[in-house]
């Protein structure tokens, strides 16, 4: 029944097999202090050691499920704190993330006062088209942080050049509601600039009529075609008159030409302008324009 | 009978691929042990190979002591066949000392594995001492030796009375204990 003490083949080999064992070790080590074993303790880590890092890995979490299972107390402790720490990274977090986003603004404004001679006033917009029957949207910004009525705002989408949204129309200390440019009751001066000449009118909105802009009064004898860009004219800017438009700067752009009109003795285009006054959330008032 | 001895050569390389494959990874799974949850951890393989020294003979459990001191080797750093060679040590010295001793008492492992710890202990310490750098004996038996061999003690009995179970149900036999 025991059968410890009964010698089989196996066991009668066993000596032989272990003096072969013993010496195969001194051997090895032999080699390894000789140096003679060459990379193969990088190669044998190098291929062992994502299998140790995954069981490692997992003893942890093991031992500590078990540590935490066996002490309640301290888990609750723990679970406790890590809902503050939870919470305030969360508060972090969102900081971050308002400053990363103050940041790329800036950096926008920062390039738009590089490339055009305008000076700039940065807000957030708050509200969309709180007056049902106006396309307007309020600005978090207003007198105090010198905004005017009759200033132009301008906004950016991800590849379009900064372009004009739309005018200020009321300002309160700390809020300016902006009639935007697709509203029915927004003109402004736009210009087209050609090869040979220049192409002016009036940018008017359309929303109300189911459009978005359109370029109207423009003279039957202008070459006009799509794809041309329109831009502000600034025409009261450049008579220097106390009018309410007067402050909105010339060449500030609004969009594209899309489709051109010949009615009677003068020309309507149809303009896509190139922000989408609905999908932007931050937008800059030209308080000032320098040289 | 060319084919046969071929087909018999074959199995007996998986057969040794496999055993060193999983020694190696009791290897990994005793060196991964995060020692700041168990603060006393058993020398696992010490253990099995001891265990198995003691249930199916020398030879057999010398294999596993290579393999399984190679994967040590390799996770540590030291130099390759120190461990192997600590741990063939350890299966000799407990089947030579209790070889008159039968395997179904309790007080084979009880006994075996201290005394394999305490040969595998000492040529570690003399293979580093050579090797490496001479050591502080009563240090190392303080600090390393005493806190694994009570570790490993402990769990020594279910151990080799778990490993006795799996041998004898794989030879369809059943076991009686001697006391």
């Amino acid at each position: 029944m025991d059968r410890s003490i009964k010698i089989g083949s196996s066991q009668r080999r066993s000596p032989v097999l272990v003096t072969i064992l013993l010496i195969a070790t001194i051997l090895l080590i032999a080699l390894d202090q000789a140096g003679m074993l060459g990379d193969l303790r990088v190669r044998s880590t190098s291929l062992l050691t994502p299998v140790l890092t995954l069981v490692h890995q997992a003893s942890t979490k093991l031992s500590e499920v078990v540590q935490n299972t066996s002490n309640p107390s301290q888990l609750e402790s723990e679970l406790a704190s890590l809902r503050e720490e939870n919470g305030r990274l969360k508060a972090e977090n969102l900081r971050v993330t308002q400053l990363n986003l103050e940041v790329t603004r800036l950096r926008q404004q920062l390039r738009i006062e590089t490339d055009h001679p305008w000076q700039l006033v940065g807000g957030d917009i708050s509200a969309f088209g709180f007056d049902a029957g106006r396309r307007q949207v309020l600005l978090s910004i207003g007198s105090e942080q010198g905004v005017k009525a009759g200033m132009a705002v301008i906004a950016r989408e991800s590849s379009s050049p900064p372009a004009l949204i739309g005018i200020v129309d009321e300002v309160g200390p700390r809020s300016a509601s902006v009639l935007l440019i697709t509203d029915f009751s927004s003109t402004v001066t736009g210009r087209i600039y050609r090869a040979d000449s220049t192409v002016d009118g009036i940018v008017q909105g359309q929303w109300q009529r189911g459009s978005r802009i359109r370029l109207e009064d423009i003279p039957r004898d202008q070459q006009i075609e799509a794809g041309d860009v329109v831009v502000t004219a600034g025409l009261s800017a450049a008579f220097g008159a106390d009018l309410p438009r007067a402050v909105i700067p010339p060449n500030i752009p609004i969009g594209i030409v899309e489709q051109v009109q010949t009615i009677s003795q003068s020309q309507q285009a149809e303009i896509r302008p190139y922000v989408d006054s609905d999908r932007i959330r931050y937008a800059w008032v030209i308080i000032n324009v320098g040289g | 009978m060319g084919d046969n001895q071929r087909r018999r050569l074959e199995e007996i390389i998986a057969r040794e691929i496999w055993l060193a494959g999983v020694m190696i990874f009791i290897a990994l799974l005793q060196v991964a042990l995060p020692p700041q949850s168990i603060n006393l951890i058993p020398n696992i393989l010490l253990l099995l190979v001891v265990c198995q020294s003691l249930l199916q003979g020398s030879g057999n459990a010398s294999r596993w002591a290579f393999y399984g001191g190679i994967g040590l080797d390799i996770c540590s750093g030291t130099a390759f066949g120190v461990h192997a060679m600590a741990l063939i040590i350890a299966v000799l010295t407990a089947r030579l000392v209790l070889m008159r001793i039968s395997r179904t008492s309790w007080i084979t492992p009880l006994a075996g594995v201290p005394l394999g710890m305490i040969a595998y202990y000492s040529t570690m310490a003399g293979l580093i001492s050579l090797l490496v750098a001479p050591i502080d004996l009563v240090r190392y038996s303080v600090i390393a030796v005493l806190p694994e061999l009570l570790a490993t003690i402990i769990p020594a009995l279910p151990f080799f009375l778990a490993m006795r179970w799996f041998i004898e149900r794989q030879r369809g036999a059943v076991a009686i204990d001697i006391y």
